[in-house]
């Protein structure tokens, strides 16, 4: 095993009953990429988590893990039950009993002055940041992330994405995320995994988003769309001015949708 | 155990007599029931802000009508018609351990599945003990249903004292992980937590609860006690630890408070009935605070 691979996956089927749900999967986690796992409902992303997470065992295949290997998991959604009173540090405080660490932590997802702040209340976005907080604490090398940006708008889900791939680089870890959505995980990812029970295709955003086996899946216009702001928000809803961002559209509006017609715009956000 | 309740009584009684604690302490019986009330109080109290957060609060309902279903097994078996504890306890866990287990293999949703339990365990439970009541003192019907502090002895004591023991070293190293379990269960399994088996412990732990509670709170009411403090306390609260402690102090509150209140006035009420009102009286007056001060809005949401 290479000594950068964090988690091997050769060949790996799993069934539930005569359901086949993961049929010969093969997956590579290595240190510092971020791998995005995307696949229609009921390609089996969840329970392709759960073996990664080692919750799950398989079939068939082999599933080698590093010596080394700490994970962080950032769960789907957070139901909480409202009578119980909880506050986002005695939550983080489940986890890691030392309230510096979850201080440290909350810091990092920029979301330390909500400490406080029972955890009902949080927005979506706060939410997940609260929750990517808390995988964390641990000082993971992995970072296992269940749709990272469910229930955040959109220049949310950029902010987020831009943290996550920051964490990246601070931690020096994997990541392993599964996403819904399309467009701007391809801009924030490195690798792609394109999963339909079988791995489809895989390879970087570019190359995935022209492969026929996901153009299949998705559709032409799908994987084409992108989506554009010609602005940006600050934390208290004000506009920021974004002058070096390329826009060359009518501005009628404050947001713009625009319908790319190349692949290429997809790359231009990779920087984003 | 029992020369140490003898002196506990002993000392009350003197107190008594010299006037310095209210007449009521004359009475042995009386002091059985507060000392149990002070270990049922902070118990019922701390578990009950854990069946809030497990929204289980019918099922520690069924686990009392279940308790019913004991009562007149063991009597027909042969236990003393005060105490029988073998066949409550015996009855009342297999019932809790199957509730549990077909909660986890049905298509049903929990709330349908405790129903179709609770109704069953009442019926059962009622008719089997009005069949044996005719054949032995009629007044252990009320008591089992809905407590008397007249009926507390040193066994009941001695089993309240164990059943606390065991809850408070089997529940609070593992509060936070049945928290967590409860609140998330894919996050606990992540955290290597074994959900399944939490669940079990706490099921045992809120049967060995009601059972022990019984002859003080009655069969109908413990469930109440579990959850009133617990939702009373929601009101005004919003930090993790204060919401178990004040949840706690309100039990204890209404446990004392019910069972000295009809002593003192001479009123003949049931100490179950007793202390669900002194409890209700919280939750009321913790609502109109709530919906009173705006503060307290803020502080809970």
């Amino acid at each position: 095993m290479n000594i950068d691979t964090l988690i091997n996956l050769t060949n790996v089927s799993k069934q539930f009953g005569e359901h086949v749900v993961l049929r010969q999967v093969d997956l590579d986690i290595k240190r510092n990429r971020i791998i995005t796992l995307i696949g229609p409902n009921g390609a089996g992303k969840t329970t392709l988590v759960k073996v990664v997470l080692g919750l799950l065992g398989v079939d068939d295949g082999k599933v080698e893990r590093s010596s080394h290997l700490k994970v962080g998991y950032m769960p789907q959604k957070l139901d909480l039950e409202p009578t119980i009173p909880l506050q986002v540090g005695r939550f983080l405080q489940f986890a890691e009993p030392d309230k510096q660490l979850c201080r440290d932590a909350l810091n990092r997802t920029g979301i330390l002055q909500l400490i406080d702040h029972p955890v009902q209340k949080l927005s979506g976005g706060e939410t997940q940041r609260m929750l990517l907080a808390r995988a964390l604490l641990r000082r993971p090398n992995l970072l296992v992330l269940d749709e990272p940006v469910q229930g955040v708008d959109v220049t949310g889900q950029e902010a987020l994405y831009q943290l996550i791939a920051s964490l990246r680089d601070e931690l020096e870890c994997g990541i392993f995320m599964v996403s819904h959505d399309l467009h701007l995980v391809m801009a924030a990812t490195d690798d792609v995994v394109c999963l339909n029970q079988h791995v489809c295709c895989s390879g970087s955003p570019q190359q995935v988003s022209v492969d026929p086996a996901f153009v299949e899946l998705f559709g032409t216009k799908t994987a084409l769309y992108t989506h554009r702001h010609d602005h940006h928000h600050d934390l208290n809803l004000e506009v920021i001015s974004d002058a070096d961002q390329p826009s060359g559209l009518d501005h009628q509006s404050k947001a713009n949708h625009a319908v790319s017609t190349e692949v290429g715009s997809e790359v231009d956000r990779g920087g984003v | 155990m029992s020369d140490f309740y003898e002196w506990i009584r002993v000392s009350f009684q003197a107190l008594a007599q010299e006037g310095t604690i209210p007449q009521a302490f004359e009475y042995g019986f009386v002091i059985n029931a507060l000392l149990c009330a002070l270990l049922i109080g902070p118990l019922l109290g701390g578990v009950g802000t854990m069946v809030v957060a497990k929204r289980m609060a019918f099922f520690s309902q069924s686990i009392g009508n279940a308790a019913m279903t004991g009562v007149a097994i063991g009597v027909l078996l042969g236990e003393s018609y005060t105490e029988p504890y073998i066949s409550m306890f015996c009855f009342c866990i297999l019932f809790a351990l199957l509730l549990n287990y077909t909660k986890g293999r049905t298509q049903l949703s929990s709330d349908t599945l405790i129903g179709v339990f609770l109704s069953v365990s009442l019926a059962v439970g009622a008719s089997l003990l009005l069949f044996v009541s005719a054949k032995v003192n009629t007044h252990i019907l009320e008591a089992v249903l809905f407590g008397s502090v007249l009926t507390v002895s040193n066994t009941d004591m001695n089993v309240l004292l164990v059943v606390t023991l065991v809850i408070l070293a089997v529940g609070t190293p593992l509060f936070n992980k049945m928290l967590l379990a409860s609140l998330n269960p894919s996050l606990a399994r992540a955290r290597k937590v074994p959900v399944e088996l939490m669940e079990y412990i706490f099921v045992l732990m809120i049967t060995l609860l009601t059972v022990a509670c019984l002859k003080i709170v009655g069969a109908v009411l413990v469930e109440a006690l579990l959850l009133i403090p617990a939702a009373a306390a929601r009101n005004v609260i919003s930090s993790l630890r204060g919401f178990v402690i004040l949840s706690m102090i309100f039990s204890t509150i209404s446990c004392i408070a019910g069972v000295l209140i009809p002593m003192q006035f001479d009123l003949p009420l049931p100490s179950g009935g007793a202390i669900i009102m002194v409890a209700a009286s919280f939750f009321i007056i913790t609502t109109i605070i709530r919906a009173t001060f705006p503060a307290y809005k803020e502080a809970r949401n």
